[in-house]
């Protein structure tokens, strides 16, 4: 168990960049680090999660949605689904032929 | 826009000299990876904001980077005595930084937007390899049915 504490870690911290002024707005970015270790090889990910913006003294939170993954999720359930669909289908349309 | 992170220094351990060693290429590692992300990172995670008449555009990418190193030694007894022990030691390291567009955050005087941007050939790709993993799942049941079915047929 400890070897494989050792051999594989993660940790997710979420940081703010500095503020920036525009349009009479302040804008935080919220950015995630996450810090790991996978078989050796120390890795680093530095991903937007989202914004706070301050306008006089109204507070909102934009998140900004990890579209690609979403995407690629849907990709995948759709692609298998079809593949397994396209395979019954042209089983039962062959034995409808051999009968 | 760069986030509030600060660079550490490497530690240094006297004291027992493998574990020095260890500590001091672990040390290196962090160290390096710090240095290679805050190089890249620079306006990387929340670009500098694009202004266009009444509208300001902040492009937004997820940044990623990897460092690993190794090495060893080792040390083998001379087949001849009046030789001296044989050994050696070798070290490698390699490492990478990716990075990629995740979305863009439109301000106008009225609103702010995020539009997020969709990898397409990720997506692609993945609908690929499900598809091919399915194909792959299903070809024993698949062989199996026929096989069942020529046994009837004939």
């Amino acid at each position: 168990m400890t070897q494989l504490q050792d051999r594989f870690s993660l940790t997710n911290r979420e940081v703010t960049g500095d503020p920036l002024t525009i349009m009479g707005r302040v804008i935080t970015p919220i950015i995630r680090v996450t810090k790991g270790k996978v078989m050796g090889v120390d890795v680093k990910m530095r991903r937007p999660v989202g914004i706070e913006v301050v306008r006089e003294s109204e507070v909102k939170k934009y998140v900004i949605p990890p579209a690609t993954r979403r995407a690629m999720i849907i990709a995948a359930v759709a692609g298998g689904t079809l593949v397994a669909s396209g395979i019954s289908l042209a089983l039962y349309f062959s034995q409808r032929k051999r009968a | 826009m760069s986030p509030t992170n600060t660079t550490t220094n490497p530690p240094t351990n006297a004291g027992n000299p493998t574990i020095q060693t260890e500590t001091t290429i672990s040390g290196h590692i962090d160290h390096n990876l710090s240095k290679l992300l805050d190089m890249s990172n620079v306006d990387a995670v929340f670009g500098r904001p694009i202004e266009r008449g009444t509208t300001v555009i902040i492009p937004c990418s997820e940044v990623q980077a990897g460092l690993g190193l190794g090495g060893g030694a080792g040390s083998a007894p001379s087949p001849r005595m009046d030789k001296p022990i044989v050994g050696g030691e070798g070290y490698g390291g390699g490492g990478g930084v990716k990075g990629r567009p995740v979305a863009v955050i439109i301000i106008t005087p009225d609103q702010v937007r995020i539009k997020p941007i969709i990898d397409s050939t990720r997506v692609i790709l993945a609908a690929l390899a499900s598809g091919t993993a399915t194909m792959i799942a299903l070809t024993p049941f698949l062989r199996l049915l026929l096989r069942r079915n020529m046994g009837k047929i004939s």
